[in-house]
């Protein structure tokens, strides 16, 4: 088995979420997040070590699904994290397109059409 | 891992989105497979809803020749155009992952549905939860193992109890062209549905 970052195996996910088990906003696993053009090495130096890993992730555009797998946190838990910096103001999130766009699909199907 | 492009273009950050295709089917059907072949980065696999306790118990039927298996979710990423990515998900396949499909479905633009006309009885739960229990197209392919099909479609279509509007296709999923020729049957399935 590899050896992951992120938490201890003694350190359970509701410790870092600090009791709380939801988030409010409705991240999909395949949301978009970034730090946008504001990173602030300040802030990540005030963060808990588990939301300093994930700022420090989010730095480069990747969605939320890949920002769990990354930091070796749970998916509940990374997406109650994300909603934290957030509220904060310093984590972008690009939500996705409809999946009933007709200029979306259309957009896919050239780029698949592309790949066959 | 490489990153996403960094603004190529003039492309700004906030102008990037993305889609979502689901992969699913039974254990052990090719779904790491299908998405490894066509991501543009090494198929991730995310342990997030398990512990590893589970590998040690998830065992195949021993006429199937796989030694690793699938013990949550396998990711993927596809780069459509300089603004949209596209994630595969490949659901995970034992019956106690189900209530996470709902999840992984949410927002998806569609599903492919894959089966091993040797097993076809592996996929049931899966073609049943996508006519039943989810809200977003899906087509059904039928993974050519050896690139050789060993039942006709019509076959297979009856053997699943396949509704006519849900698409049957089959394709070798090793092959990263087949995969991205079955992801298109999905979005044009998506497509005619969305225009009524």
């Amino acid at each position: 088995m590899v050896r992951r970052p992120g938490l201890h195996w003694k350190v359970r996910p509701y410790m870092t979420a600090r009791g709380r088990t939801g988030s409010r906003s409705p991240l999909l696993i395949h949301t978009l997040v970034s730090t946008g053009n504001r990173y602030d090495p300040v802030l990540a130096a005030s963060l808990a070590p588990t939301s300093r890993t994930l700022y420090e992730q989010a730095r480069r555009m990747c969605s939320v699904a890949e920002l769990s797998a990354n930091c070796g946190l749970p998916l509940g838990l990374t997406r109650l994290l994300i909603s934290d910096l957030l509220k904060i103001g310093q984590l972008e999130v690009h939500d996705p397109r409809s999946s009933q766009d007709l200029a979306l699909l259309e957009r896919l199907r050239a780029g698949l059409a592309r790949l066959t | 891992m490489p990153a996403l492009p960094d603004s190529p273009d003039g492309v700004r950050m906030s102008q990037m989105t993305s889609a979502k295709i689901v992969v699913a089917g039974g254990f052990g059907v090719g779904k790491t497979t299908a998405v490894g072949a066509i991501s543009e980065i090494p198929a991730i696999r995310t342990e997030s809803w398990m512990t590893a306790a589970a590998a040690q118990i998830d065992r195949l039927d021993p006429g199937i020749d796989k030694v690793t298996t699938t013990v949550a979710m396998d990711f993927g990423r596809v780069t459509i155009d300089e603004s949209l990515v596209l994630y595969l998900f490949g659901t995970p396949g034992q019956p106690r992952f189900w209530p996470m499909w709902d999840d992984l479905v949410r927002g998806a633009v569609g599903a492919l549905v894959l089966v091993d006309t040797n097993n076809l009885a592996n996929s049931f739960a899966a073609v049943n939860y996508f006519e039943n229990d989810a809200d977003v197209p899906w087509v059904v392919c039928v993974n050519l193992f050896h690139g050789v099909a060993t039942h006709e479609l019509s076959e297979v279509r009856d053997a699943l109890a396949l509704p006519a509007h849900v698409p049957l296709i089959a394709a070798d999923i090793r092959d990263s062209r087949k995969v991205a020729s079955a992801l298109l049957a999905v979005v044009d399935h998506a497509a005619k549905q969305a225009i009524g």
